[in-house]
């Protein structure tokens, strides 16, 4: 199971460091993810059965973490939200197709409910890089776009 | 040093940063200057640039301190203060640079940034976090300018596009895999494709035909029954690993990875079993190609039912012949 160790290793890293120079919204996204993740591998079956039927934990986890991601891509004054929701949306997708289609074998299933994490890390990691790299150009940065006077 | 920079900077950058220091943010400024936010927030980030300051609020103050309290700098602070004036009217008097308390709202927002009522309210520590205190961002013009409408759009156009992308790449590895699976296999010496044509002659009479059909026949026949019983032997053995573990008392998750392969297995024989029903099909196929159609009289050829239909008529045909 090095991969999943890798995989933890990877999205601590990320989300420690969103929460250290990101906005909010990375802030939140690195949290979101990170508890996401723990609580992923808490609720999930055991091996044997795993990925066999379709995961009902698994799903609330994922639709709860689709719902921030919404909300993040909705009011954020950023654009790889909109990535990352994609992307996230997509694997959620996986338990529906599963859903519908018994024919889909465990290990589809299981790639397609996961393979999406690592880019979505990558744009946590690249928003929460230019963040900061605004932050020490201009000295601000918005967090929401309703933050803009003129939007309201 | 510092003050040879602050030399370096223009009139129109040292107005906008006496706006700054009076509490000014870019619309506002704008507003008053009469061009654009971006423009204004473009000399403001050259004077940044200029000074090598951190925040528009350290530059403005770099320049407080340069050119003093209420405009004591005789040489050229205010050399240029008709131009100013001109272009600022209501607000040449905006030199008493009073420090507002609101002033900090140039520090980033990182957690331990603002200092607010809010933010030591019971609620500040998610206030900070959500980065919703009311001092974050009265600076600044929103980049991601999309109503929620437009970004429900285009979140749902880039999970088609991503997806489609995605079934791209798999769909070309795929066929990329099959295609030198294909070249491995023609590279591999044929064995088994040469006794499908016994009497492959120039000169095939009728009756040699019928012969090289039934020869076929027979030899198919056997190999799709063999299949069969394959398969049947496979699921039999399935199903007593299920009982043999029940019997003799084990955990559930006993032997679960050789159960699945042989399940796999089973499966795959299954789908050779399916092949063979294909074959059927294809082989009644060449029989109408080498003019022997009328003898087995079926016209749609995906009619016939596994394991039955014209083959079965074989022993018929070898009597005619």
């Amino acid at each position: 199971m090095d991969r999943v160790w890798i995989f933890y290793a990877v999205q601590l890293a990320a989300s420690v460091f969103a929460l250290w120079r990101g906005g909010a919204p990375e802030r939140l996204l690195g949290l979101a993810l990170l508890l996401a993740a723990v609580s992923t591998q808490v609720l999930q079956d055991d091996m044997a059965i795993r990925f066999a039927g379709v995961e009902l934990d698994v799903l609330l986890v994922d639709l709860a973490l689709l719902g921030v991601m919404l909300a993040i891509t909705l009011h954020a004054d950023r654009f790889w939200p909109a990535w990352a929701t994609a992307l996230h949306l997509l694997g959620t997708g996986a338990h529906l197709a599963r859903a519908i289609s018994p024919d889909v074998i465990r290990l589809t299933y299981a790639v397609l409910a996961a393979a999406w994490s690592y880019p979505i890390v990558l744009l946590l990691v690249i928003g929460t890089v230019r963040h900061a790299s605004r932050i020490r150009a201009r000295g601000w940065d918005l967090d929401w776009s309703r933050q803009d006077p003129t939007l309201r | 040093m510092t003050g040879g920079r602050i030399d370096q900077l223009t009139e129109a950058q040292r107005a906008c940063l006496r706006l700054v220091l009076s509490h000014h943010n870019s619309k506002e400024i704008a507003a008053i200057v009469g061009v654009s936010p971006s423009a204004i927030d473009k000399r403001i980030e050259r004077a940044i640039q200029i000074l090598g300051v951190g925040s528009r609020f350290e530059a403005a103050r770099r320049l407080q301190d340069h050119e003093g309290p209420a405009g004591h700098h005789p040489a050229h602070a205010y050399a240029h203060a008709p131009a100013a004036a001109g272009a600022v009217p209501a607000y040449a008097g905006a030199a008493t640079y009073e420090r507002l308390p609101s002033e900090p709202i140039d520090v980033p927002t990182t957690p331990s940034g603002t200092a607010d009522d809010r933010a030591s309210g019971p609620w500040g520590l998610g206030h900070r976090f959500f980065g919703t205190l009311p001092t974050d961002g009265i600076e600044g013009v929103a980049r991601n300018r999309s109503s929620k409408g437009t970004r429900l759009v285009k979140l749902i156009g880039l999970t088609v596009m991503i997806a489609i992308a995605s079934m791209a790449v798999v769909n070309i590895a795929m066929t990329l895999t099959s295609l030198l699976r294909v070249n491995r296999t023609a590279a591999a010496p044929l064995s088994s494709a040469a006794p499908a044509v016994p009497n492959g002659g120039k000169h095939t009479m009728l009756k040699e035909r019928r012969r090289a059909t039934d020869a076929v026949t027979a030899d198919f026949l056997k190999a799709e029954a063999a299949v069969d019983a394959a398969a049947q032997l496979a699921a039999t053995c399935v199903s007593t690993l299920l009982q043999q573990r029940v019997a003799a008392n084990l955990p559930v998750s006993t032997g679960t990875a050789a159960l699945q392969m042989v399940a796999e297995a089973s499966m795959d024989i299954i789908k050779a079993r399916q092949r063979f029903v294909e074959a059927h099909s294809a082989l009644i196929e060449v029989r109408r190609d080498i003019g022997l159609g009328q003898f087995y009289g079926y016209g749609d050829v995906s009619e016939c039912p596994p394991n039955e239909g014209a083959l079965r008529d074989a022993p018929r045909l070898s009597a005619v012949a």
